[in-house]
C-alpha cells in the first residue's frame, strides 16, 4: 500500500517530524504534571515516558528515511502486497466533505434524514446509479429505524419534520 | 473427564435459541465480510458491536467468533476465483487457488480449503481446550510485575510482526497508549490530555476508534482500490467442489502441518493468521518433493494456508481468553468489547465465568461445522454478492458506522470521534503505519499503566521488582531481544551494503 517514491520520503519525513512535535508536547504537558508521588509513580509518569518513546519511534523513522533515500531501498522488509492504485484525491475530498456535512446536520435534520443525505451522495459520487442511490437513500434509513429506534430503543436525533 | 462435563455444559449454552441464532448470525456475516474484499473482520465487528450490547455478552461474544471464523473462510472463494484476497489471511491462497481455478479446478480448490478449514478449526478447539485452562492456572499466579512485563512483550512482539518497519510500528503502540491515558488519572483524579472537553473526562471511548481506524478507514481505501475483476466462471456444483481421493491424499499432511503452525502462530500476539498462512506455505513448499509445482495450481498450496489461518484464529482465542491479551486487531476488538459488557478475561475469568468460556468454546466447533456445511452448499450465493455494486455497499457501510457510534452513548461526539479516527486510519495506511498496534496499545493501556504503578508500589519504587522475580524477568530480557533485533539487523545490512559498496 505504498505511496509512489520519492513523494513517499517526503510525506515520511513530515510525518515523522509531526510526531515529533507532538512528542515534544506530550513531554512538556507530562511534566506540568506530577512524575513520582512519594515513591509511587503519580498522573505525569507515563505520559513523560510514552511522549519520551514517540519521540524516538520519531528520530529512528527520520533516520530510516535518510538511509533509505541514501541506499536507494526501502527501510525495512520488502512489501508484499501490490500497491494501491493512486489516489482519487477529488473522490476522496468529495466522501469526506459530504460525511463531515452529513454528521453536523444530524442534530438539525434527524439522524434518518442526515443518513439518507450520505447515502444518496457517496452513491452518486462512487458511480451508481440514481436509481440504486434513491432506492438505498430510502430503504436503508427504514431499516435502521426498525433496528436502532424500534428494537435497541435507540432515541435517534430527529428533524423539524418529526424523523 | 472434568473438561468433556464442562463442555457438554458449554454445549448446553450453546443450544439457547437466542445464542445459536448469533453463532448462525456471525458465520453468514463473517462469511459475507470474508466474500467482501476490503472490509475485514476487525471492521466489522467493531461496526457491529454497538448493535449486539443489546444481547448478552456470551450472545455477542459466540456472534464475534462466528464472525471472525467466517471471514477465514469466505476470504478463500475471492482469492481463487478472482485473485483477490477477500481478506488478508487469504493471500496466500491466491497462488496456486487462482492457478488451479485457471486449470478448472475451482471447485476442489474451494472444497479442499472448506474441509480444510473444518478439520484445523475442530483440531484446533481441542488444543484451545487441553491448553487454556492449564495456562490459566500458571497465569492465577501472576502479579502486578509479571503482567506489565508481559503486557510489554505483547506490545513489543505486536510492533515487530506488523508492517514492514518497527519504528512506525512503535509510534502507532505509542499512540494508542497516549490515547489510553487521556482522562481523568484514576488514582489521583487529575484530568490529563482532555482539551477542556467534558467528554474525555472519562477517557477516549475504544469503539469510535476501532470503528473509524478499521471501519471508516477501510471504505476509504475500498473507493481507493476500486472495482474486483470478472473472475474465473466455475462449475460449482456439490459434485465439483467435493475433493478428490488423490487430492486428499496430496493435502493431508498439508493439513495437518498447516493445522500445528497455524494455532501456535496464532498463540503469538502480533503474528495471527496472516503469518500463519505464508508461514505453513512456505513450509509445505520446502518439504514438497515437487516444490516447482507451487504456483502453477498445487492443491497444497491452498490446503495449507487455509487451514493455517483457521486454526490460527482459535490460536488467537488462547491469550485473549487465559491472560486478556489480545494478539490481532481482531481479537483486541473482541476484548474491548467484552470490557464494555464488564467482563474482564484473564485466568479468573475460567473460574469465575466457566459457563461462558465453555459456552464459546462449544460455539466454535457449532461455527465450524456450520460454516463447512455453507462451503460446500452455498458457494454460489455468495459468488452473487460480490455482484452488489460497491456504489451501494461503501456508503451503507458508512452509514452503520455513522449511527452504530452514535447509538453507543446517544452523542453525535463519538461520531466526530470516529470521523478523525477514520480520516487517521487512512492516512496510517498511506503512510505505512499499521493500526494494529494503536487499538492494541489503547485496550491494554490501562492496564499496563495500572501494573507498572503497582509494581512499584509493591517495591517501593524500586525498578529491581522487574529482574528480580524470574517470570518477570524472563518476559523483560524477550522484550528486549525483540527491541535490539532490527536494530542489530538493520546495522548488518549497512555493513553489508558498505561492503558490497567497496568492492564495486
Amino acid at each position: 500500500m505504498s505511496l509512489p517514491r520519492p513523494g513517499r520520503v517526503l510525506w515520511d519525513r513530515l510525518a515523522a517530524l509531526l510526531l515529533l512535535a507532538f512528542a515534544v508536547y506530550i513531554v512538556a504537558v507530562a511534566r506540568q504534571l506530577t512524575y513520582m508521588q512519594g515513591r509511587v509513580p503519580g498522573p505525569g509518569f507515563a505520559p513523560f515516558w510514552i511522549g519520551v518513546g514517540l519521540g524516538v519511534a520519531a528520530l529512528a523513522i527520520l533516520a530510516g528515511s535518510w538511509r533509505e533515500a541514501r541506499s536507494g531501498r526501502p527501510a525495512g522488509v520488502q512489501p508484499e502486497e501490490e500497491p494501491l492504485p493512486p489516489a482519487r484525491p477529488l473522490t476522496l475530498v468529495a466522501i469526506g466533505a459530504v460525511t463531515i456535512a452529513a454528521v453536523a446536520l444530524i442534530e438539525r435534520v434527524g439522524m434518518l434524514t442526515a443518513l439518507a443525505l450520505v447515502l444518496l451522495a457517496l452513491g452518486r459520487i462512487l458511480g451508481g446509479s440514481w436509481r440504486a442511490a434513491v432506492l438505498t437513500a430510502i430503504g436503508l434509513p427504514l431499516f435502521f429505524y426498525l433496528l436502532f429506534a424500534l428494537w435497541l430503543k435507540v432515541p435517534l436525533p430527529r428533524g423539524p419534520w418529526g424523523f | 473427564m472434568e473438561t468433556l462435563r464442562l463442555l457438554g455444559e458449554g454445549f448446553a449454552v450453546v443450544v439457547q435459541p437466542l445464542n445459536l441464532a448469533a453463532a448462525v448470525a456471525g458465520v453468514l456475516v463473517g462469511q459475507l465480510v470474508g466474500v467482501l474484499p476490503g472490509i475485514g473482520p476487525a471492521s466489522t465487528i467493531a461496526i457491529l458491536l454497538p448493535v449486539t450490547l443489546s444481547l448478552n455478552a456470551t450472545a455477542a461474544m459466540i456472534m464475534f467468533i462466528g464472525i471472525y471464523y467466517g471471514a477465514m473462510y469466505g476470504g478463500t472463494i475471492t482469492s481463487v476465483l478472482f485473485r483477490i484476497p477477500g481478506e488478508s489471511a487469504s493471500v496466500m491462497t491466491t497462488i496456486d487457488g487462482y492457478a488451479m481455478a485457471r486449470r478448472g479446478r475451482a471447485g476442489p480448490a474451494l472444497g479442499i480449503a472448506a474441509f480444510g478449514s473444518f478439520i484445523a478449526g475442530t483440531l484446533g478447539v481441542i488444543a484451545l481446550m487441553l491448553l487454556a485452562p492449564s495456562l490459566a492456572r500458571v497465569a492465577l499466579a501472576f502479579g502486578p510485575p509479571e503482567y506489565a512485563t508481559l503486557l510489554l512483550l505483547s506490545l513489543s512482539l505486536i510492533v515487530y510482526l506488523t508492517g514492514r518497519n518497527p519504528a512506525k510500528g512503535a509510534a502507532a503502540a505509542l499512540l494508542g497508549l497516549w490515547l489510553s491515558v487521556v482522562g481523568v488519572d484514576l488514582i489521583t483524579a487529575k484530568p490529563r490530555f482532555t482539551f477542556g472537553q467534558l467528554k474525555l473526562l472519562s477517557g477516549v471511548e475504544f469503539v469510535p476508534v476501532a470503528i473509524g481506524l478499521f471501519g471508516l478507514a477501510e471504505v476509504l481505501l475500498s473507493v481507493q482500490r476500486g472495482a474486483a475483476g470478472a473472475g474465473v466462471t466455475a462449475d460449482l456444483r456439490l459434485r465439483a467442489v467435493l475433493p478428490t481421493v488423490a487430492d486428499w491424499l496430496a493435502s493431508r499432511w498439508a493439513i495437518l502441518r498447516g493445522t500445528l503452525i497455524g494455532f501456535f502462530v496464532g498463540m503469538l500476539p502480533g503474528a495471527g493468521a496472516t503469518a500463519a498462512s505464508m508461514i505453513s506455505y512456505a513450509t509445505e513448499k520446502r518439504f514438497s518433493r515437487h516444490p516447482e509445482r507451487f504456483g502453477t495450481g498445487a492443491i497444497e498450496g491452498v490446503a495449507a494456508p487455509e487451514s493455517a489461518n483457521n486454526a490460527a484464529a482459535v490460536g488467537a482465542m488462547v491469550p485473549l481468553l487465559t491472560l486478556g491479551i489480545p494478539g490481532s486487531a481482531t481479537t483486541a476488538v473482541m476484548l474491548g468489547g467484552l470490557l464494555i459488557f464488564g467482563l474482564r478475561p484473564g485466568p479468573l475469568l475460567f473460574q469465575e465465568h466457566a459457563p461462558f468460556v465453555w459456552g464459546i468454546i462449544a460455539s466454535m466447533y457449532v461455527s465450524n461445522v456450520l460454516l463447512v456445511l455453507l462451503n460446500v452448499f452455498a458457494i454460489p450465493a455468495f459468488v452473487a454478492v460480490l455482484r452488489l455494486p460497491r456504489a451501494v455497499l461503501l456508503p451503507s457501510i458508512a452509514a452503520l458506522a455513522i449511527i452504530g457510534v452514535y447509538s453507543l452513548e446517544n452523542s453525535v461526539f463519538e461520531v466526530w470521534m470516529a470521523l478523525l479516527f477514520g480520516g487517521l486510519g487512512y492516512l496510517m495506511h498511506r503512510l505505512e503505519y499499521p493500526p494494529a498496534p494503536l487499538v492494541l496499545a489503547l485496550v491494554l493501556g490501562n492496564t499496563f499503566e495500572e501494573t507498572v504503578r503497582q509494581s512499584l508500589q509493591i517495591s517501593h519504587g524500586s525498578l529491581a521488582i522487574f529482574v528480580t522475580r524470574p517470570l518477570a524477568a524472563a518476559f523483560l530480557v524477550l522484550t528486549v531481544v525483540l527491541i535490539a533485533l532490527p536494530v542489530v539487523a538493520q546495522r548488518r545490512q549497512v555493513r553489508r551494503l558498505r561492503a558490497v559498496r567497496k568492492a564495486t
